[in-house]
C-alpha cells in the first residue's frame, strides 16, 4: 500500500499524467460532451416524425438471409471483404486465397443451389444496396429481396447461419456475415414512431437522462483513453527502465519484488487517471440534477458506465503502455499504442450506433444519447468485450512483470541462436 | 562469511569476454577496485548487485551466492557509477521512495531519512528538488540512497569522478567513516589518489583480469613505486603483478 501510494505520488507529479488529464478534459469539451446542452445531442422525447430515415433492424429472417447471402455473393465476386478480426476488431481488407476462394464459392452454391460463378454481379449498386465510404455494403432502406438472386428453396434458417459462421471463419472471423451479427447488419426497416417512443421510455424507466447521457459521455471518453491513456504509463516506466541506467540500477537493486513494483505502478495509474473521469462523472451527474431535477436522473449511472465501459480500457492501454516500456526500455509504445488506438477508432466509423462495436476491446462506441434497446439488446457482448479487454490487460501486466524481472537481472527476453 | 568472495567469475558481453577467471575475497573494511576506463570494474560491481547475471564462477555476498538475488539485495546498497534520480521529486521524497522500494516502514524511513541526510550534509537541501542540487550534492544523494536501508555490503562505482578536490575528499572521508562502521565497502575508480588516500586494500583489474589483490603497500612495494599511480601503471604495463 505504501509503494502504492508513492507511485500516485510520482504520477501527480509527472508532466505526463497532467498533460493527459488535459487532453481528455479538452477532448470531451470539444465533443460537447461536458456537458450535452440543449438542443445539439440532448435527450428528449421523440416527436412524431422523428422517425424518418432512421433504420432499425427488423429481426426478419426471410429479408436478413437475401440481403446477407447477396452482400457475401458481392463481395466473393470481387473478392474483397471487409472484416474486424478479433481481439483487436481493427478493420482489415481480406483477399482470399484461391483455395478459401473456392470454398466460400461452395458455401456460396450451397446457399443458391448453383454453381456461384453463373450468378449474376451482385457488387456495390445491386438492387436494394447502397455502397458505403469504405466499400462495403449496406441494405438500403428496407431492401428489394425479390431483386436478390433468389435462394436455396427449402433454405432453412439453421442451415443459413452455418453457412455463414463458415464463410466468417474462411475470412478469418469480425466479418458482417458471423451469425450473431447478422440480425444487426441485415434485413433493417424503416423504424416506426412507436418503437421510438417505446425506447425513449424504456430508457426513462431504466437508467434515466443520466443513463442516455452516460452512454454519450463513455463513446467520447474511450476514445480519449484510447488515444491518450497509456502515455502516462510509457512516462512513468520509462523514467526508470529506459536508458538511464543511473536511475534504473538503483531501483533495480532494491528488494522490492518486481511484481509489487509493477502492480503497485499499474494500480497508480489506473486510480489516478480514472480520477479525472470520476471528477466528471461526480459534475456531470450534479449538472443533469439540476438541469432535469434531481427525480428524474439515476445519481449513480455515469459512475456505473464509466467503471463498466471505461476502466477495462484505461487498464488494458495502462497494461500496453507497461509491456512495452518494461521490455523495450524505450519511449516505443507512445508511438505505437496511440496509433493502435487511432486504427481501433478509425475501424468502428462504420457502425457507430448499431452496437457492432460493442465487443471493440478498445473502443466500443454507442455516439448517441438514443438507441437504448440497441444498448440492450448489445449488453452482453460489451460485457465480454469488457471481460476480455480486462483479461488481457491482466495477461498483458504479467507479460510486462516477466520482461522487466528479466531485465532486472540483466538476462536478455530474447536468445537467438544458441 | 563476511565481506565478498568472487571465485572464477566469468562474464561475456555476446562473444567478448569482460570478465575472465576474477578471483577475490574482500573483506569488511574499504577496498579499492582500480582499473582504467573498460578495465570491467562496472561489470563486476553490477554482478555484485545481481544487476548482471554471471556467466561462470561462483560469488557470495555475506555467504548469500547471488543466485538468492532477494537476499543480496537486502544486504547490498548500489550507488551506481552514472546516478541519476527523478528531477520532480524532492531529495527527502527521493530518500523516501527508495526507502519503500527497501521495504523500509514508516517509522524506519522518519528515523532514517534525517539521519542520513545529516551524515551526508544535506539537511539544508531536503526539500529541494533533484533538478536544483549541484553535481557534488547529487552524487551524496547517491549515496545516501545507498546507505538508507543500513546495508552490510556497500558497492560504489566511481563515485568521485567529476567532482571538485573538496567533494572528492569529503566524498572519501564519508565511504571511510561508513567502512569504519564494519561494512564491506567496495569502491572503484580509475584515480589511483583516492584509493591510496582510503584503502588498504586494493584489487586491480585490466582488461577483464584481476592484475593484483592485496593491499596498497604491498603493491608498492611489489612494483618498486613510490605511489600507487606509478605502482598501478608499472602493474598493467608489465601483466600479472
Amino acid at each position: 500500500m505504501r509503494l502504492f501510494l508513492w507511485e500516485c505520488r510520482r504520477v501527480l507529479k509527472s508532466v505526463s499524467y497532467w498533460l493527459f488529464a488535459a487532453a481528455l478534459v479538452l477532448f470531451l469539451y470539444s465533443q460537447g460532451a461536458l456537458p450535452v446542452t440543449e438542443g445539439g445531442d440532448a435527450f428528449v422525447r421523440p416527436q412524431p416524425g422523428d422517425e424518418r430515415g432512421v433504420l432499425v433492424p427488423g429481426g426478419d429472417e426471410a429479408l436478413i438471409m437475401p440481403q446477407a447471402a447477396a452482400t457475401l455473393l458481392g463481395a466473393w465476386q470481387e473478392n474483397r471483404f471487409t472484416t474486424y478480426p478479433p481481439p483487436l476488431c481493427v478493420w482489415r481488407q481480406v483477399r482470399l486465397s484461391e483455395t478459401k476462394h473456392a470454398a466460400l464459392g461452395e458455401v456460396l452454391a450451397a446457399l443458391y443451389g448453383q454453381d456461384a460463378a453463373a450468378l449474376p454481379p451482385c457488387g456495390p449498386g445491386a438492387a436494394g444496396f447502397l455502397a458505403s465510404a469504405d466499400g462495403t455494403l449496406v441494405p438500403a432502406a428496407g431492401g428489394d429481396a425479390a431483386a436478390l438472386p433468389a435462394l436455396r428453396p427449402g433454405l432453412t434458417w439453421e442451415e443459413f447461419t452455418a453457412a455463414m459462421g463458415k464463410a466468417d471463419r474462411l475470412l478469418g472471423g469480425g466479418s458482417d456475415w458471423a451469425p450473431a451479427g447478422l440480425g444487426r447488419k441485415f434485413g433493417l426497416v424503416p423504424a416506426r414512431y412507436a418503437d421510438l417512443l417505446a425506447e425513449y421510455e424504456a430508457c426513462m424507466q431504466h437508467d434515466r437522462y443520466t443513463g442516455a447521457y452516460a452512454r454519450l459521455f463513455c463513446d467520447y471518453a474511450v476514445l480519449a483513453l484510447a488515444l491518450f491513456g497509456a502515455l502516462p504509463a510509457v512516462a512513468l516506466f520509462l523514467q526508470d527502465a529506459g536508458a538511464r541506467r543511473g536511475v534504473r540500477d538503483a531501483v533495480w537493486v532494491r528488494r522490492v519484488p518486481t511484481a509489487g513494483l509493477v502492480a503497485a505502478r499499474c494500480a497508480a495509474l489506473l486510480a489516478l487517471e480514472f480520477l479525472p473521469i470520476l471528477i466528471m462523472d461526480a459534475a456531470l451527474t450534479a449538472y443533469y440534477a439540476g438541469r432535469y431535477g434531481a427525480g428524474a436522473i439515476a445519481p449513480g449511472a455515469f459512475l456505473r458506465y464509466s467503471v463498466l465501459w471505461l476502466l477495462p480500457t484505461l487498464a488494458l492501454c495502462v497494461a500496453a503502455g507497461a509491456l512495452l516500456t518494461a521490455a523495450t526500455g524505450t519511449a516505443a509504445g507512445a508511438a505505437v499504442l496511440p496509433a493502435l488506438g487511432w486504427l481501433s477508432i478509425i475501424s468502428h466509423t462504420g457502425g457507430l450506433s448499431d452496437g457492432s462495436s460493442y465487443g471493440s476491446l478498445l473502443t466500443p462506441r454507442h455516439n448517441t444519447v438514443g438507441r437504448f434497446l440497441v444498448y440492450q439488446r448489445n449488453l452482453p457482448r460489451l460485457l465480454a468485450g469488457r471481460g476480455a479487454a480486462l483479461a488481457l490487460a491482466g495477461v498483458l501486466t504479467a507479460a510486462a512483470v516477466w520482461a522487466l524481472r528479466r531485465r532486472r537481472k540483466g538476462v536478455p527476453l530474447w536468445r537467438f541462436g544458441n | 562469511m563476511q565481506g565478498i568472495e568472487i571465485n572464477h567469475l566469468e562474464h561475456r558481453y555476446g562473444r567478448k569476454a569482460a570478465l575472465c577467471d576474477v578471483n577475490l575475497r574482500i573483506p569488511p573494511g574499504l577496498y579499492g577496485l582500480l582499473g582504467r576506463n573498460g578495465a570491467g570494474k562496472t561489470t563486476l560491481m553490477r554482478i555484485l548487485a545481481t544487476l548482471l547475471p554471471c556467466t561462470g564462477g561462483r560469488v557470495t555476498v555475506n555467504g548469500v551466492p547471488l543466485a538468492e538475488a532477494a537476499r543480496v539485495r537486502a544486504m547490498v546498497g548500489y550507488l551506481p557509477q552514472d546516478f541519476a534520480a527523478w528531477p520532480r521529486l524532492t531529495v527527502r521524497e527521493t530518500l523516501g521512495y527508495f526507502g519503500t522500494l527497501s521495504g523500509m516502514g514508516a517509522r524506519d524511513l522518519q528515523k532514517r531519512v534525517p539521519a542520513v541526510l545529516a551524515a551526508l550534509h544535506l539537511q539544508a537541501q531536503a526539500g529541494t528538488k533533484v533538478r536544483a542540487l549541484s553535481g557534488g550534492m547529487l552524487r551524496r544523494l547517491g549515496v545516501a540512497q545507498a546507505v538508507l536501508h543500513d546495508p552490510p555490503v556497500l558497492i560504489v562505482d566511481e563515485p568521485t569522478a567529476g567532482l571538485d578536490p573538496e567533494e572528492r575528499v569529503r566524498l572519501r572521508a564519508l565511504l571511510a567513516a561508513l567502512a569504519a562502521q564494519g561494512r564491506t565497502v567496495l569502491f572503484s575508480t580509475h584515480i589511483a589518489a583516492d584509493i591510496e588516500a582510503v584503502c588498504t586494500g586494493l584489487a586491480v583489474l585490466d582488461a577483464g583480469r584481476v592484475r593484483y589483490a592485496g593491499t596498497v603497500a604491498g603493491l608498492k612495494a611489489r612494483t618498486g613505486a613510490k605511489t600507487l599511480e606509478q605502482a598501478y601503471l608499472a602493474c598493467v604495463r608489465g601483466g600479472d603483478a
